[in-house]
């Protein structure tokens, strides 16, 4: 096994900062969803004049809530990823691979969504629908920036080796 | 012996289905065991049938998996079998192959996930597994095709050879005197025992089944009093202690685990299962799921609408209108059309499945929900057919194969039907939004709360009084996370597709055909005057007290077929376009004018057998007519009961 | 000796023996007299257990570990 100290340093480096970008980014998620609520609520049934372009989620405040739990529940998994760092290596780097993973696997809805939601478009001629929103570019940001921890996860016997594993019991 | 006969069996997730694949080519035929509604796949390699038997961790009578793999190979008396074993899983795995050899059938071992093996450091000596298995044993990595071609070489050499009978793999002096002593009474029993050493086993076990064969024999109970005298109460124990002993010894010759690797699994569920965080996490994933199937079938929808149109237009400006091209459109295309509608939806939640299957992670998923499933009188794997059945029914119930015991299978099968599935919320939005048009959202999701209500009330009325008596045990292996090969879980989305295209697709398609007939004849008539509106009066009496009319009822008759084809007969009775911006209205109208009632329609709309594609389901998981025929009454039932209810305290009758 | 039930998380039995009419069953998973079994968590409403025994990871609700007796170690 190759002993590549300097690979796995800056990956853990990776995963470290990640958390952080993740915590920001999430709360940000968070934040826009609540609001749009609020902005969405006077227009829930007209069509014209939304400087936003966000009434074409208007009617669907469950739709926020969710996206805004979601958003939430990220940001304390990322924190307390950040609080266990010290005491307990193991548990919080799990916890940010796994808020990644979630991360990673929604990013790949949301693009997989926006283009069912083009072709639909494209085949109902109603071209106007699937424009985005700010909210959405930062799910493709959060994507991109996860996506390197899929390269970490392949090496992972080799760079997490020496995180104390908790299966000790033999026959 | 059968000569061409080959049984394939594993623990279940040691890869058996891959290796079935790559040695039969996917062209399995499915069916079911005789009498159950477990799963039977045969396939062919060359001139050699396999049968591909359940996935078990042992042959207890007790477990219905257990028994059809155990009576199968002592009633066929395949050639070989063929057990499949996890390499990184070793001492489990070889439980059953030491229950086999007990058989006395030739076995043939492969020894699969080698990559795992290595990833994980763990070194086997297959060759000397062998001597200590006297069998062949043959390492590979399935779904890398590694090792498969040397698998096939082994079986169709074994196939031709005639066996010789091994020298049986021997328990401890002490246990194998008194196995000699029974086994000669068996032999003094019956001079044609196939297999006394094995039947002495066995009774030594108290083994259920065998001791009920003999009983049932003339003079059985004497071979089982004097066997009684022989075996000591606690042998079942020295017996699978003396077998695990083996099993180590074979594992200290044979296993080296050069290094300690890094946990991978264990490090996920740390996350996954987290005390905290591991329910949030899974309604997110199954909320992701809901998501990625309703939005990317979309599109695929609007397709197959797009081109039922365009089909349409095509025949009906080639052909005129005649009773032909009605025929072909409203008939056949429209026929079709209603299967192809339903399958984006359908493969794309078989493919969230599969891959979460795949990945391991629908088991953390029975795991963290079991105990609030056990309360509600269900089983943790219920948990996650019941959140698909708000997507589609149809493979909600085709889900709950997975759930080992009949008892659990069938209370989910018959609540299932109360998660109000996608189709049913067209006509929420048309109707409960003509009634209360700010309020819509909260009418349809007081429906939805009340369908989950009675769900849970339902099951726990049917675990009370039904089926009572023991509860299945929830024994259930959390097995590594793996990433799940595009290959693997499109093969699996297809299997379970295609299945719903052969049964639902032929009952859609006929309901659809005959509604056809009865709405077109007579010719000439007004619909007013057609067959269907007969039939719509006919049955209209039955809805009196609900205050339903002929309309309301033939929509009934049609949502029976499909739910999403409510609104559209409201439309063409009602003489206006489906589209229409009033439809609503009309409906409303229709409905005597009243929000009760109309909410009452809802309800019965929401309650009722959701469609004949739930029926042919609902048919094929239970096996049985009687509980099909109840699946239906009981929500035909339930739904009149609830709307009549409605009625009544929303003051209808004073 | 204390139940299998009664076993605390990261606490390790030696499995000493098994009460239960699904015995077979239980004893094919690997529980069997000699064997060490560690408990690794509970679900997060408390049922089921998950256990690691014979490297793999095993879960069992609580009622059923009340018929498994084993002998703390370590």
């Amino acid at each position: 096994m190759r002993n590549n100290g300097n690979g796995n340093n800056s990956s853990l480096r990776y995963l470290n900062i990640i958390v952080i970008v993740n915590i920001i980014f999430s709360f940000s998620i968070f934040l826009f969803e609540i609001l749009a609520i609020w902005i969405d609520i006077p227009i829930l049934f007209a069509s014209e004049g939304d400087p936003f372009g966000v009434s074409e989620f208007s009617g669907n405040w469950f739709d926020h809530i969710i996206k805004g739990m979601i958003g939430l529940l990220l940001t304390i998994i990322f924190i307390r990823s950040l609080i266990n760092y010290n005491q307990n290596r193991s548990k919080a780097r799990s916890f940010a691979i796994g808020g990644s993973f979630i991360i990673l696997g929604l990013g790949l809805l949301y693009v997989l969504i926006w283009i069912a939601q083009f072709l639909d478009s494209a085949l109902t001629q109603s071209l106007h629908e699937y424009i985005w929103y700010s909210g959405f570019r930062l799910e493709i940001v959060l994507l991109i920036i996860n996506f390197p921890v899929l390269a970490i996860w392949k090496n992972k016997f080799k760079i997490f080796q020496n995180i104390n594993s908790t299966t000790t019991v033999n026959v | 012996m059968s000569e061409q006969n080959v049984a394939l069996i594993g623990n279940p997730n040691v890869g058996k289905t891959v290796i079935f694949n790559a040695l039969t080519g996917s062209k399995a035929h499915v069916a079911n065991w005789p009498g159950v509604t477990v799963e039977k796949k045969t396939g062919k390699l060359g001139d050699i049938l396999i049968t591909d038997l359940p996935g078990t961790y042992s042959l207890t009578p007790t477990a219905l998996d257990d028994l059809i793999a155990r009576n199968f190979i002592l009633e066929e008396s395949p050639k070989v079998v063929i057990d499949i074993i996890d390499a990184t899983n070793l001492e489990r795995n070889l439980y059953l192959g030491l229950l086999l050899k007990e058989i006395g059938v030739p076995v043939i071992f492969v020894l699969n996930m080698m990559d795992i093996a290595s990833q994980k450091k763990i070194d086997i000596d297959y060759k000397k597994l062998a001597e200590f298995l006297q069998s062949p044993v043959i390492p590979t990595t399935a779904i890398k095709n590694e090792g498969i071609e040397e698998l096939k070489k082994i079986i169709t050499e074994n196939i031709k050879i005639e066996s010789e009978q091994n020298d049986p793999i021997l328990y401890p002096e002490e246990l194998e005197e008194r196995i000699t002593r029974i086994q000669n009474l068996v032999k003094g029993f019956s001079k044609n025992s196939k297999n006394p050493r094995w039947i002495a086993i066995k009774l030594m076990e108290l083994d259920e089944k065998v001791t009920e064969d003999i009983k049932n024999q003339p003079n059985g109970e004497n071979l089982l009093n004097s066997a009684s005298q022989i075996v000591k109460e606690d042998d079942r124990i020295s017996l699978a202690s003396a077998r695990y002993s083996y099993i180590k010894d074979i594992v200290n010759a044979c296993v080296k685990k050069t290094a300690k690797v890094f946990d991978s699994s264990e490090f996920l569920d740390n996350f996954f299962l987290n005390k905290y965080f591991g329910i949030p996490i899974f309604f997110v994933i199954m909320w992701g799921i809901f998501e990625f199937t309703f939005s990317v079938a979309t599109p695929l929808m609007t397709l197959v609408e797009i081109i039922q149109e365009w089909l349409g237009t095509i025949i009906i400006n080639g052909l005129g209108e005649t009773l032909f091209s009605s025929f072909l459109v409203g008939g056949l295309i429209n026929g079709f059309g209603s299967i192809f509608i339903f399958l984006p939806n359908i493969f794309l939640m078989f493919l969230g499945i599969s891959f979460l299957e795949d990945s391991g992670y629908l088991a953390r998923a029975a795991f963290v929900m079991d105990r609030l499933m056990y309360k509600l009188g269900l089983h943790g794997r219920s948990f996650v057919s019941m959140l698909l059945g708000f997507g589609c029914n149809v493979p909600a119930i085709m889900s709950t194969r997975a759930i080992e015991s009949e008892d659990d299978r069938i209370i989910t099968i018959m609540v299932n039907q109360n998660m109000s599935c996608g189709a049913r919320l067209p006509v929420y939005v048309l109707i409960g939004g003509a009634i209360w048009k700010n309020s819509a959202g909260s009418i349809i999701f007081s429906l939805y709360f009340i369908g989950i209500v009675l769900a849970i009330g339902i099951a726990l009325i049917f675990r009370k009084f039904i089926f009572k008596g023991k509860r299945s045990p929830f024994i259930l292996e959390l097995g590594d996370y793996r990433s799940p090969t595009i290959k693997y879980t499109l093969i699996h989305m297809w299997e379970r597709g295609r299945e719903f295209i052969k049964k639902a697709g032929t009952i859609i398609f006929i309901t659809i055909v005959i509604m056809w007939i009865l709405q077109t004849f007579p010719l000439g008539a007004e619909i007013n005057d057609s067959y269907l509106y007969k039939v719509g009066e006919f049955f209209q009496p039955i809805f009196n007290p609900l205050n339903f009319g002929v309309i309301a009822v033939i929509g009934l008759i049609f949502g029976f077929i499909a739910k999403e084809v409510v609104v559209s007969s409201f439309g063409l009775l009602l003489g206006v376009g489906e589209g229409a911006a009033n439809l609503g209205q009309l409906i409303v109208q229709n409905l005597g004018n009243s929000p009760i009632i109309a909410y009452s329609y809802l309800v019965f709309v929401l309650l009722y057998t959701p469609c004949v594609a739930v029926i042919g389901a609902v048919y094929k998981e239970t096996g049985s007519k009687k509980w099909t025929i109840i699946s239906v009454v009981y929500a035909f039932v339930l739904a009149y009961l609830m709307a009549f209810l409605v009625q009544l305290i929303g003051g209808v009758y004073f | 000796m204390v139940l299998l039930s009664d076993l605390k998380i990261g606490e390790v039995g030696i499995i000493k023996n098994i009460n239960s009419d699904l015995s077979s069953r239980l004893n094919a998973m690997g529980l069997i007299p000699g064997v060490k079994i560690k408990l690794l968590r509970k679900a997060p409403i408390g049922d089921p257990l998950e256990f690691e025994i014979l490297h793999y990871s095993l879960s069992l609700r609580k009622e059923i570990c009340k018929d498994v007796e084993v002998e703390i170690s370590e």
